[in-house]
């Protein structure tokens, strides 16, 4: 999928731990960990809110995109 | 006072299972009494045409039992979870297998048997309105449960 988190690189500003940061938004440190390596379906808009406070930033920051052609063609499951 | 941990709902279709699974017992041994069939054995009830006659009733009130749990776990709040998943899957089941037992089996069995399983023609099946709008209710129910546990496994995907 050509959404990518960056999440990793905003941590890595803020210099805070991933673990803190779960605890912060009440997630558990695995759900995090899935986020962080790209391996969720989607993230909630509440769970993005909570992320942009802890970590002052906007969506973008924790968010990327590659663009793709194909992906107008990828059905929805 | 006694405090029992389980809904209203859950209470009353538990106490109608009781009272309708007796009601199946009186009603069958009152019918071999009233109809003289039981000879030395009327007290044990243990013709097989007996038993398979209850063979439907038996899966519908498998399925309310089912049901009974399913309200209880609503009012405990599980929201789509494992166990809700499992009662609406034995409810569905339920009512399919009864209402296929009913359509299917148990014409055919209770000929054959009442015939000593001498070579009958024909199929006895009972396709009434009732037994195959239970079965697709019974079936609906087998796939919504599916369906709700996929949506929910997608849902949990999402952090």
């Amino acid at each position: 999928m050509p959404v990518r988190v960056t999440l990793d690189v905003m941590l890595a500003r803020r210099k805070m731990r991933a673990r803190d940061v779960a605890e912060k938004i009440g997630l558990s440190e695995t759900q995090l960990s899935l986020l962080r390596t790209g391996k969720v379906r989607g993230v909630r808009f509440d769970t993005m809110s909570k992320l942009c406070l802890v970590l002052d930033c906007a969506p973008g920051d924790i968010l990327d995109y590659d663009r793709d052609e194909l992906d107008l063609k990828v059905k929805d499951d | 006072m006694l405090k029992l941990n389980m809904p209203t709902t859950a209470l009353v279709t538990r106490t109608a299972i009781v009272l309708l699974g007796l009601a199946l017992f009186f009603e069958q041994a009152g019918a071999r009494q009233l109809l003289h069939l039981g000879g030395v054995n009327s007290g044990m009830m243990l013709t097989p045409t007996h038993w398979i006659s209850l063979v439907a009733p038996a899966f519908y009130l498998w399925a309310m039992w089912a049901a009974s749990s399913v309200f209880t776990r609503l009012d405990q709040g599980d929201a789509f979870g494992p166990a809700l998943v499992k009662g609406l899957r034995a409810m569905g089941g339920g009512l399919m297998l009864g209402a296929w037992a009913a359509i299917i089996f148990q014409p055919i069995m209770i000929h054959l048997i009442t015939n000593n399983f001498r070579a009958v023609q024909g199929v006895r099946l009972n396709f009434t309105i009732e037994n195959l709008t239970l079965a697709l209710v019974g079936l609906a129910l087998v796939l919504l449960a599916r369906h709700g546990q996929k949506l929910k496994s997608k849902l949990e995907s999402f952090v």
